[in-house]
């Protein structure tokens, strides 16, 4: 590598990483009036040539079964998860030139996407808030740390959060799943409302069915137009109908005129100053030329992903901070979690096959946790959601079922199938210091920078509540009158679900935690750390959101906290 | 099962472990296609005649030509063969290819004759009795894993065809466009209306 290239003394902030929180970052942070500079370290979106939720399986070489053997010599990890796909793998990292190691017996699947706009392309779209059953938990049960904030700091980010990205969903009044500021929700389906109905019968409003709660539009929003529901999200959306950096939040950062985006540009670390006991700014490569950059500002936002960002904190090494900035509590790259998901029960409901949908609901269903809310369960802590929902079987159910001929190929082409409804579980995990990332001694990506070693499983928490989804998923569904009911546990390692967090958690005091009430690194004030590192513990909902309304929260502190000259 | 799923399940990606060593296949598989190139069929570049005979027998029974186009008339072989050649891991195509051959010799002990040399009724008969494996689901992970490493039968050659005979039909141009004709951009979400 040749001598840094200096870019001193024109950004006020930093922001590392543009996908869901760093788009928020650099929102908040440009809108709160600092010429911010936004370094991602994969290459540009174009919205018109990458996004191809219009393009039909026969326009592709495979017609969506995809090159395995490319994706197997390529992208072995990646193609794990559904949404690599012969459309959109070129959305995940090709795992060559993006390793990491892990002991062949702890598996982790690490699912990453590097270019502008990062996982909000790919994600799911779930968003939902969190309750004080979840910010309470660690500190009642003696788990962890505390978590230094509550819902009162939280709820009003979630309300900003909300407003502008646009969520459809129901209001239900339930303290643990708290509402928001909601679009209309869309339809449940025929299977769905069945099961709702049975469901409050049996359950009231202990155990409560709802549309899943989207960052998609049911109504015109702020500009963009509602959806079209044409299906496949995860491929792009040329109308920007559901949330992504690309179609919402860099485009009203870049609007103020004070956003620079630089695409290619991978930070390797942030450079500390022993002087001022502050971070100076950041060293960056140049993805496509390899030279190396320095670029300085005010304030450091890391949201490059939690372990992205752990990653880069481990590795800017000083003689303050010899392993790692902002380490002095030993628990930077700890207490790594996942959402447990993959078991559950599927099965078929009989008695609604007259009806039918129209259109592809990018959404599905949502049973809020009902575990541990009112009362304690004998064999486990916290709790999971479901989510998944009804359809028809479709012309697929003829690869696996018995019959052949013209009444067979006739049937598979007129007639949609019986219903079936499945529901899965997404459930909490446990902080565990074991649980953790380091610097792996040798092993380096493609640009130089050193490759993480994860180590992260499962503990006997997370295990029942994998064992508890499939026989409370069979009860529900066996109430609603379904049949054929199937359990399933998929065994599914950590990191697949790709809500991974924790590796910087916040915490009230500096000895045990990494990032204070404001997501401000203890140790050196002018770092955030914004995206799923910061959380301390991980609940059951979709984490996004929740990373979108800290961030918001975070950089109005920042801000606030320059103009005072406090930073 | 969504499509998605069914796609993962064909591609067998839930076999496929994380941090599995990657062979180094490239020449052998280089040598391997250079050598079925020179045996395929006339516009095959995997399937002899005598697998494509077998394995378009077995397309046109499970969807004949009526008043919709049929398996061949779609070219169900041509895209098999290009995922055969182009797409499928080794491993995979070896065994499809493996099932078929095992489907041959089972007309071959019952009739007395490959598949495709047999006459529409004897290949009927075949399939019937292999068609009733199916248990109506894709196999668990559990049941993917025992069959690993043992020969493939005709049974598992059948369900590996038929999955694919239907991938290939039902992707079609001719078929997605003007028989199941879904709408791209519907426009609108209803959950539940009368048929």
């Amino acid at each position: 590598m040749s001598a840094p290239e200096s870019q001193s003394g024109r950004y006020d902030a930093i922001v590392v990483g543009s996908g869901i929180s760093g788009g928020w970052a650099a929102k908040e942070l440009t809108e709160g009036g600092l010429k911010t500079l936004l370094l991602e370290a994969g290459p540009p979106i174009v919205p018109a040539r990458d996004y191809v939720e219009h393009v039909q399986a026969y326009s592709l070489a495979y017609r969506g079964y995809g090159n395995q053997r490319q994706l197997h010599e390529r992208q072995p990890i990646q193609s794990q998860t559904g949404a690599c796909d012969e459309w959109v793998s070129k959305f995940f990292v090709d795992d060559r030139d993006n390793p990491y190691d892990n002991d062949p017996d702890k598996p982790f699947l690490w699912i990453r996407g590097r270019h502008v706009g990062g996982r909000s392309i790919m994600w799911g779209r779930q968003v939902y808030r969190w309750s004080d059953l979840d910010f309470e938990a660690n500190a009642k049960e003696g788990i962890g740390v505390d978590w230094p904030i509550r819902y009162a700091d939280l709820a009003p980010w979630y309300s900003h959060v909300e407003k502008f990205i646009g969520v459809s969903g129901q209001a239900e009044g339930l303290a643990q799943l708290p509402d928001g500021e909601f679009l209309p929700p869309m339809e449940l389906n025929c299977a769905e409302l069945k099961v709702r109905d049975s469901m409050a019968q049996r359950w009231g409003r202990e155990r409560v069915l709802t549309i899943g709660r989207a960052a998609i539009l049911t109504r015109p929003h702020l500009g963009r137009a509602a959806c079209h529901y044409c299906g496949p999200c995860w491929r792009g959306c040329i109308t920007s109908s559901y949330f992504s950096s690309n179609g919402v939040t860099l485009p009203a950062a870049a609007a103020t005129g004070r956003l620079t985006l630089r695409p290619n540009s991978v930070v390797a670390e942030v450079l500390y100053d022993q002087r001022r006991g502050r971070a100076a700014g950041v060293a960056a490569v140049d993805a496509e030329s390899g030279k190396t950059f320095e670029f300085h500002a005010r304030v450091i936002f890391l949201c490059a992903s939690a372990l992205e960002s752990a990653r880069i904190l481990l590795n800017s090494k000083s003689a303050r901070f010899p392993t790692g900035l902002g380490n002095s509590s030993d628990q930077l790259g700890r207490n790594v979690m996942d959402h447990p998901f993959g078991a559950g029960a599927e099965a078929h409901l009989p008695g609604i096959d007259d009806h039918k949908t129209f259109g592809n609901r990018p959404n599905g269903i949502y049973i809020p946790r009902f575990r541990n809310v009112t009362s304690k369960h004998p064999r486990f802590v916290r709790g999971y959601g479901f989510q998944g929902g009804g359809d028809r079987a479709g012309w697929e159910r003829g690869a696996y079922s018995q019959g052949f001929g013209a009444d067979f190929k006739r049937a598979l082409l007129k007639d949609p199938g019986p219903w079936r409804v499945w529901l899965g579980g997404w459930a909490e995990c446990l902080p565990r210091p074991e649980n953790r990332v380091t610097l792996h001694p040798t092993l380096k990506d493609r640009w130089g920078v050193p490759a993480l070693h994860i180590e992260c499983t499962w503990g006997p928490n997370e295990r029942a509540l994998l064992e508890d989804m499939q026989s409370t998923a069979a009860e529900i569904l066996e109430g609603a009158g379904a049949r054929d009911i199937r359990t399933f546990n998929e065994e599914l390692a950590p990191g697949l679900c790709i809500h991974e967090m924790g590796t910087a958690r916040m915490g009230s005091d500096p000895r045990t935690s990494v990032l204070n009430r404001w997501n401000q690194a203890h140790d050196v004030p002018n770092v955030f750390v914004t995206d799923g590192a910061c959380m301390t513990s991980s609940a059951n909902q979709n984490p996004s959101m929740t990373y979108m309304a800290l961030t918001a929260r975070a950089c109005r502190h920042a801000v606030e906290q320059l103009k005072l000259g406090e930073l | 099962m969504d499509r998605r799923e069914f796609l993962e399940s064909l591609a067998g990606l839930s076999a496929l472990l994380p941090g599995l060593t990657l062979l180094p296949l490239r020449d052998a598989a280089f040598a391997a296609e250079l050598h079925a190139r020179a045996q395929a069929a006339p516009g095959l570049r995997t399937l002899t005649a005598e697998l494509d005979a077998t394995l378009s027998g077995v397309a046109d029974i499970l969807l004949p030509q009526t008043d919709t186009v049929g398996a061949s008339a779609v070219g169900v072989n041509r895209f098999i063969d290009l995922l055969l050649t182009e797409a499928m891991l080794e491993l995979d195509r070896d065994r499809f290819i493996e099932g078929l051959r095992a489907i041959d010799a089972d007309c071959q002990a019952s009739h007395g004759a490959p598949f495709g040399a047999a006459t529409r009724a004897q290949q009927e008969t075949v399939v019937r009795g292999l068609d009733a494996h199916l248990t109506g689901r894709p196999p668990t992970r559990a049941e993917t894993a025992a069959l690993a490493g043992k020969p493939v039968s005709a049974a598992h050659g059948y369900a590996l065809a038929k999955q694919l005979v239907l991938l290939a039909y039902f992707t079609s141009e001719p078929v997605a466009r003007e028989l199941i004709n879904a709408p791209i951009i519907p426009g609108r979400y209803d959950g539940c209306v009368s048929t």
